[in-house]
């Protein structure tokens, strides 16, 4: 069988969770900074306060959005060849989020264009890869349209499902330009290329451009990964309960908001758990207890049916260390085998400030193996293979047999840059380290991958939103 | 005729690379039966089908049981073929003598007989001492039957000492220089091969056939 889940929370904790987010809702309300977003809510019945821009939330409001929301949804590379159910049992991985820098030669360097075109070009390349986040945000172009030239730098180099994490309303505003653009259709809900994401401002805030990119989102058809971020002990309580408490109800809120937009758009049950380390006042996304976190998180999920999403590999370090590589792998395995269905993060770093094209490539390298260790062992007649050693005998071997061969490729996970060979082997064929083949790798992509590439009529047209877009003041 | 020849040859070929014995035996019989010179066949046809196998194996794109069942299956043809070269008179020419065995206290043989699957199937002659073999018996081998090589596999570091035991009474014996030595197992490296005064090391069975072609200076085929 597959490797058991992990899990953390027992089901009655889980109900108490639920029920203590539903008190959270109906009593203490959120606060909605958007004026069009409160006439709305209200227009729909819910009890708004104008004055102090707070929405209560009845329980009905979130049975009624947990029955309309889809429990899974097929996203589609952007030519729409190859699609993907999201929800159940997928796991589908994206490079990404929005670094700043990228990390060359060991220095930091504000991130470009030209290296959004070439993470989501190595991540095209990448075989474990599913979908291309935007890796880093680029500093060279005008900070209000950075996405849509980010957008335009993917779609030129990888055919992947592409995911975003608008900044602004007007943001998200020009990507569904450019996504109907490159879709051909006028409405995205059936042709799911891209997914966006929103996150409300903890504890219990939504700011007005989140509501904005979650409606744009909504009205469009987009699926959103709704994803609070509650720090624990600076922007939630300190105790990690009350983490997942302030988390799941400002989730339930987004919810029920995205379903009054418009009913039946794909929303995902997000979560970048964080605490907030005291002593260098900074968030952290890779200590122990966000493990446990990200476990809890996929069974809440889980226990209301939606798609999950979750933040890894994740680390805290800013170089290519030891840390590094033992906070990336804590963090895949808890998210991977928590059952969470979108992992983001691969090739970022530094608490989510620095990519480097090696960690991208390691990244992939790790969850190859990852994958396998999940997968468990399958026991039947075939693999245990009763017959055959009886037949082999004692003092034989296997090594000449068929059914060594028939399942060679496919027992074992074969690495592609992990280091299996003997220590004169390694030394003879140049003895490197991981990060210097992955760099070697990654470079390799950049100069011999050929992407398909876009039509030139839909490129012009994208160029002319980015214009229009750019002239406005965002 | 070149033509169905080519066809039988291309069959053995692919019989050895797609591992697949009875095929092997059949495209023997073809080519037997074809009037194909049957020195040309193993040379032409079933050891191009493990040079390729060799080659993707050194590349990392082939794994040891298929280089081992590749070798099988050449085996398997090769003994029809061998039948066929008898019983015409032909003689067939070796490439060479190799004498081997896993040294003293040492009982592991799977590496060690990959290596002697592989030199017979590039055309040497393979003389098997087996595994435990006392560094005596390793020398007293060496003078009855003069093999161009010798090798010596240890696969633990307690018995590697072994193989350094049996150069020194080589040299003590005055056949040193007589024979060329080559070594390999886990418990080896080329540094070890230098330290004991080996002429070679070499880390798997393809490295060993190349080695040792090396070091009788025989051309790559």
């Amino acid at each position: 069988m597959k490797m058991n889940r992990l899990e953390v929370l027992s089901k009655a904790e889980i109900e108490t969770l639920h029920g203590e987010s539903l008190k959270i809702l109906e009593g203490t309300g959120v606060k909605i900074f958007d004026p069009d977003a409160l006439k709305m809510l209200s227009h729909n019945g819910l009890d708004v306060d104008f004055e102090n821009n707070i929405v209560k939330f009845p329980e009905s409001f979130v049975k009624e959005a947990l029955k309309s929301c889809p429990k899974s949804f097929t996203a589609l590379n952007w030519d729409k060849e190859k699609g993907v159910e999201i929800g159940g049992d997928t796991i589908y991985i994206v490079s990404g989020f929005y670094a700043s820098y990228v990390l060359k030669d060991g220095e930091r360097i504000p991130a470009t264009t030209e290296d959004v075109a070439n993470f989501a070009k190595i991540s095209d390349c990448l075989k474990n890869i599913d979908a291309v986040g935007v890796e880093v945000l680029p500093q060279d172009v005008p900070a209000h349209v950075s996405e849509l030239y980010a957008c335009d730098a993917m779609l030129n180099n990888t055919v992947k499902h592409l995911f975003f994490s608008p900044n602004t309303r007007f943001s998200a505003k020009g990507l569904v330009e450019i996504i109907k653009v490159v879709a051909e259709e006028e409405d995205l809900l059936k042709t799911q290329i891209v997914t966006f994401q929103s996150s409300p401002t903890s504890p219990l805030t939504w700011e007005s451009d989140s509501i904005g990119v979650l409606t744009e989102s909504s009205k469009a058809g987009i699926a959103c990964n709704v994803l609070p971020e509650p720090m624990a002990g600076a922007t939630s309580p300190i105790t990690l309960a009350a983490v997942l408490l302030v988390h799941n109800a400002e989730f339930l809120s987004g919810l029920v908001i995205s379903q009054l937009v418009r009913k039946g758009v794909p929303i995902i049950y997000g979560y970048a758990p964080t605490i907030f380390d005291m002593r260098e006042a900074s968030p952290i996304i890779a200590s122990p207890e966000t493990i446990a976190l990200r476990v809890a998180h996929a069974q809440m999920a889980r226990f209301y049916g939606l798609p999950v999403h979750c933040i890894a590999p994740d680390s805290d370090a800013q170089c290519h260390d030891e840390q590094m590589a033992w906070e990336k792998l804590i963090t895949f395995f808890a998210a991977l085998n928590s059952g969470a269905n979108i992992l983001i993060n691969c090739g970022m770093f530094s608490t989510g400030l620095i990519a480097s094209y090696e960690q991208l490539v390691m990244d992939d390298e790790m969850l190859g193996f990852l994958l396998r260790v999940i997968e468990g062992i399958d026991v039947n007649a075939e693999t245990l293979a009763a017959d055959l050693i009886e037949k082999v005998g004692p003092r034989g071997h296997f090594l000449n047999q068929m059914h060594t061969l028939k399942h060679i490729r496919t027992e074992y996970w074969l690495p592609e840059l992990s280091n299996r060979a003997r220590y004169d082997n390694w030394l003879r064929t140049g003895g490197k380290d991981i990060s210097t083949k992955s760099k070697e790798k990654a470079l390799r992509y950049l100069k011999e991958h050929k992407p398909p590439e876009l039509e030139p009529e839909k490129r012009k047209k994208i160029k002319e939103i980015i214009e229009k877009f750019e002239k406005m003041k965002g | 005729m070149e033509k169905e020849y080519a066809g039988i040859l291309q069959k053995l070929s692919k019989a050895v690379e797609e591992f697949d014995a009875d095929r092997a035996k059949e495209a023997a019989i073809e080519a037997i039966n074809a009037g194909l010179d049957p020195l040309r066949a193993i040379d032409e046809g079933l050891a191009k089908g493990i040079r390729i196998i060799g080659n993707l194996f050194e590349n990392k794109e082939a794994f040891l049981p298929e280089l081992i069942m590749a070798g099988e299956a050449m085996k398997a043809g090769t003994q029809v073929l061998m039948e066929e070269i008898r019983r015409r008179g032909l003689s067939i020419k070796k490439l060479g003598t190799v004498l081997i065995g896993t040294v003293h206290g040492d009982l592991h043989d799977i590496g060690k007989n990959i290596v002697i699957s592989m030199l017979e199937s590039a055309g040497f002659e393979v003389i098997d001492l087996g595994v435990d073999v006392p560094a005596e018996a390793f020398v007293k081998k060496v003078k009855e039957v003069q093999p161009d090589v010798l090798g010596m596999s240890a696969l633990l570091t307690t018995t590697a000492p072994g193989q350094e035991k049996v150069i020194e009474l080589l040299k003590e014996y005055g056949l040193r220089h007589k024979v060329k030595v080559i070594i390999g197992g886990a418990a080896t490296s080329e540094r070890w091969a230098n330290e004991i005064g080996a002429d070679a090391y070499a880390a798997d069975a393809i490295e060993a056939v190349r080695k040792i072609k090396t070091l009788l200076g025989v051309k790559e085929g």
